[in-house]
């Protein structure tokens, strides 16, 4: 056993917090501060750019396809520093899924055309895995994509589709193979969104945005090398890529950067001309978040680390899915406790970056509340807490 | 970065498993928690011939001086296998204020003495009415001729009913910080008052009335002392910390046992899905007090008191709140059994309430490590 991080690590951070600290533009980092981007947003766009020109805009890549090389060790420096100096993050699904998958399964062709525009943050990307009917039970989904000589012929429906009405592309599970095993005819596909016969019907949030949508695929004709990999294949390029990929979920970047908030507003914020952070019971509920973090971060680091265990990696992941997705929630309300009645304010996602800034609302209360409300699906996105607790109950003791 | 065991604490942890598993099992761990005194001697001095009372004494004085990481590997198995003898007290604790306290001969002594197995030694810091914290004692030490006389009075002084001689804090009179006395069991003017703990093993309250102690028995004293104090009651914490641990980690495989193999409505109760999704939260627990327990470790050897004891308390926190949990829930799954002396969880549960109280409560722990934040607030 040792936990010392070596030098060069201590070296390697200095060297991101630099390179962020001076590149990382201030408009894009206000933005960030007041969660003001929409998933299209220009901006997250511009700084992939930069971080692309420096080499670092797919840390985990192979180097072969953009990456750099680092160990996981100096991913999570990476990430950590990024965060705490409010750059944005970028959307999960093109960077971490997409990418991966066609760099692991997918053909020369697709390669050469998708990963990069990827790289390079170009498009936005959607992601069509839930169906009305398929959403902890996905081996369940209905969307049908068969083949007709050069092309595949989608139809069905998606939900919970994130940005799907400004995205480029999306990547779809679909079943190619309707008569095998629910899981067996499943295949990824990569849709171009402006096709004939996509339609996308945005939903009205809890917090009044609509990124969220509904996506109606009627008829729509897909080139067959769109396939990534082998058809029926989808689920064990999903399951693949879990296995690589387990601390993602824990989002600790997103949590540390969050209680830092929490503590920001509660140092600004006063009852009676005491200071929120002052308060006996704010504080204890405060420290024991604080403590519940560091304890996931050394849990992330375990599996960063490559601790051997007799434990199902399985379970072990999705240990951190549940104390992360818990966090989010007792965080974003720790944050929502020290605003008291001005956490009731609506501003409208859309506008944030606009929201008049005063003495009586600074600008570390804007957007809070929007993001705590959509942190209740923390605990529904990703497999709900009740699909990850079955999870860890299989994995762990065979049940 | 590297979570693995080294392989001479594979060793260790092979070895303390298979003594857990050949010397204490579990009917030997109740009858010995059930009969005279909580303790057996045949035991510690087994455990003594493994070398496991060295660990903590530097070599130049004739020890092993293992890293912390080895006493944590010992006591997590040590913790899962229910052993109640001495050795966080002996062995961590005593070992660490002898290691580094002054005086010659008699220092030596013990620290021989308690390295070997001969001696056991208790620690008694704890005051009524006072939190682990809440320095300094009211215990009183003043200087009389060649010797010292304490008054005052301790409580639920862990292990100090079979404890050879005992490692007595108090304020000295005149003096800043912390003195530590070596009073052996004996001495005029210590009375004990001894009674058993919920979970078999044995505490008394300590009565001293003008207890007079040779002057080479003040083994820590001033500022210093206080900080030798400090960092040895640091490393007994993590000690501590670490038998919870292997404590939770048994209570977990108990559970998840007797779930698959308790059978009702016609199948295991491992079979609903109220029980694994219980299960599942144990899991999660477990793994989250491993991790912060690690942490603790990592922060161990830290020259900044701040630091360690920033580290031991969210370590305190989440694992006292995470202790609870799996053993609470852990006699829930066994239904009636669980509340019953024969079955091994209701020992995880009540060895757990004794262990987490060693060191100051979660209360104490939320509100010291809320005080170190390094945030400035």
């Amino acid at each position: 056993m040792d936990f010392h991080f070596d030098a060069s690590l201590d070296e390697f951070r200095r060297e991101v917090r630099g390179f962020v600290a001076d590149n990382l533009p201030a408009h894009i980092a206000a933005r960030q501060r007041h969660k003001s981007f929409a998933p299209d947003d220009l901006h997250t766009a511009e700084w992939q750019a930069i971080l692309h020109r420096r080499g670092w805009s797919v840390p985990a890549w192979p180097v072969e396809h953009g990456g750099t090389g680092w160990s996981p060790l100096q991913q999570f420096v990476f990430n950590d520093e990024c965060a705490a100096l409010d750059a944005p993050v970028f959307p999960w699904g093109p960077r971490d899924m997409v990418g991966p998958i066609l760099y692991t399964f997918g053909s020369e062709a697709l390669k050469a055309r998708f990963l990069p525009m990827i790289r390079e943050g170009r498009h936005y990307w959607c992601q069509g895995f839930s169906e009305p009917g398929s959403g902890s039970d996905l081996a369940s989904l209905r969307t049908t994509a068969l083949r007709q000589g050069d092309r595949y012929i989608v139809n069905g429906q998606k939900i919970w589709t994130s940005g799907a009405a400004v995205a480029r592309f999306g990547f779809f599970l679909v079943k190619t193979d309707t008569r095998c095993k629910p899981q067996q005819g499943i295949s990824f596909l990569i849709i171009d969104m402006n096709s004939p016969g996509v339609t996308v019907r945005p939903i009205p949030q809890i917090d009044g945005d609509d990124h969220l949508c509904e996506v109606f695929l009627d008829n729509v004709e897909v080139p067959a090398e769109h396939l990534i990999g082998e058809e029926g294949k989808g689920w064990t390029y999903a399951k693949h890529l879990l296995d690589h990929e387990r601390t993602g979920s824990a989002y600790i970047f997103w949590n540390k950067r969050e209680l830092a908030k929490a503590r920001e507003i509660a140092r600004g914020e006063y009852r009676d001309g005491v200071a929120v952070i002052d308060s006996e019971p704010f504080r204890a509920r405060l420290a024991r978040a604080e403590a519940r973090l560091i304890a996931l971060e050394w849990s992330v680091l375990r599996i960063l680390a490559d601790e051997q265990s007799h434990w199902h990696p399985t379970a072990l992941a999705s240990c951190l899915k549940v104390r992360g997705a818990q966090l989010q929630q007792e965080i974003t309300a720790l944050q929502q406790e020290a605003m008291g009645v001005k956490a009731l304010r609506y501003m409208a996602p859309r506008d944030l970056a606009d929201f008049p800034v005063s003495a009586l609302w600074p600008d570390y209360l804007v957007g809070k509340t929007s993001v705590a409300l959509v942190a209740r699906a923390a605990t529904l996105y990703g497999g709900t807490l009740q699909i990850q607790r079955g999870i860890i109950a299989r994995a762990a003791f065979g049940i | 970065m590297d979570f693995n065991l080294s392989p001479e604490q594979q060793l260790l942890r092979d070895s303390a498993t298979r003594f857990v598993r050949e010397r204490h099992p579990f009917e030997t761990r109740r009858a010995i928690a059930n009969g005279a005194t909580g303790y057996s001697d045949g035991l510690w001095s087994a455990m003594a011939d493994l070398g496991w009372l060295m660990l903590n004494v530097p070599e130049d004085q004739g020890g092993l001086g293992a890293p912390m990481a080895d006493t944590v590997v010992l006591m997590h198995t040590l913790g899962k296998g229910l052993v109640a003898e001495p050795v966080i007290n002996t062995g961590v604790w005593a070992a660490c204020l002898l290691a580094g306290g002054e005086g010659g001969a008699v220092r030596r002594h013990w620290l021989d003495a308690s390295a070997s197995g001969a001696a056991r030694l208790a620690v008694a810091h704890r005051e009524n009415g006072r939190s682990w914290q809440g320095l300094p004692p009211a215990t009183r030490a003043r200087r009389d001729g060649d010797g010292y006389l304490l008054g005052g009075q301790k409580i639920a002084v862990c292990d100090a009913p079979v404890a050879d001689a005992l490692l007595i804090t108090a304020a000295e009179e005149g003096q800043p910080g912390l003195a530590v006395f070596l009073v052996e069991r004996n001495t005029p003017g210590l009375v004990r008052d001894d009674y058993r703990l919920v979970d078999g093993s044995a505490a008394s309250d300590l009565t001293l009335l003008d207890c007079r102690v040779p002057a080479a028995n003040r083994l820590l004293a001033g500022e210093e002392g206080a900080a030798t104090f400090a960092a040895a009651s640091d490393r007994a914490h993590l000690a501590v910390l670490a038998t919870l641990a292997g404590l939770m980690e048994g209570s977990l495989e108990l559970a998840a046992d007797y779930a698959r193999t308790r059978r009702q409505f016609g199948q295991p109760i491992a079979a609903f899905q109220a029980i694994q999704h219980l299960l599942a939260d144990m899991f999660v627990a477990c793994q989250e007090s491993q991790s912060i327990l690690f942490q603790a470790l990592a922060a161990i050897d830290s020259p900044d008191a701040a630091r360690r004891q920033r580290a031991l308390s969210a370590a305190a926190v989440v694992m006292g709140e995470g202790l609870r949990f799996v053993t609470e829930q852990g006699i829930q799954l066994h239904g009636g059994y669980g509340v019953t002396d024969e079955y091994a969880i209701s020992h995880c549960h009540r060895r757990g309430m004794v262990l987490a109280q060693w060191f100051g409560d979660g209360d104490e722990h939320l509100a010291r490590f809320s005080r170190l934040a390094p945030h400035g607030d």
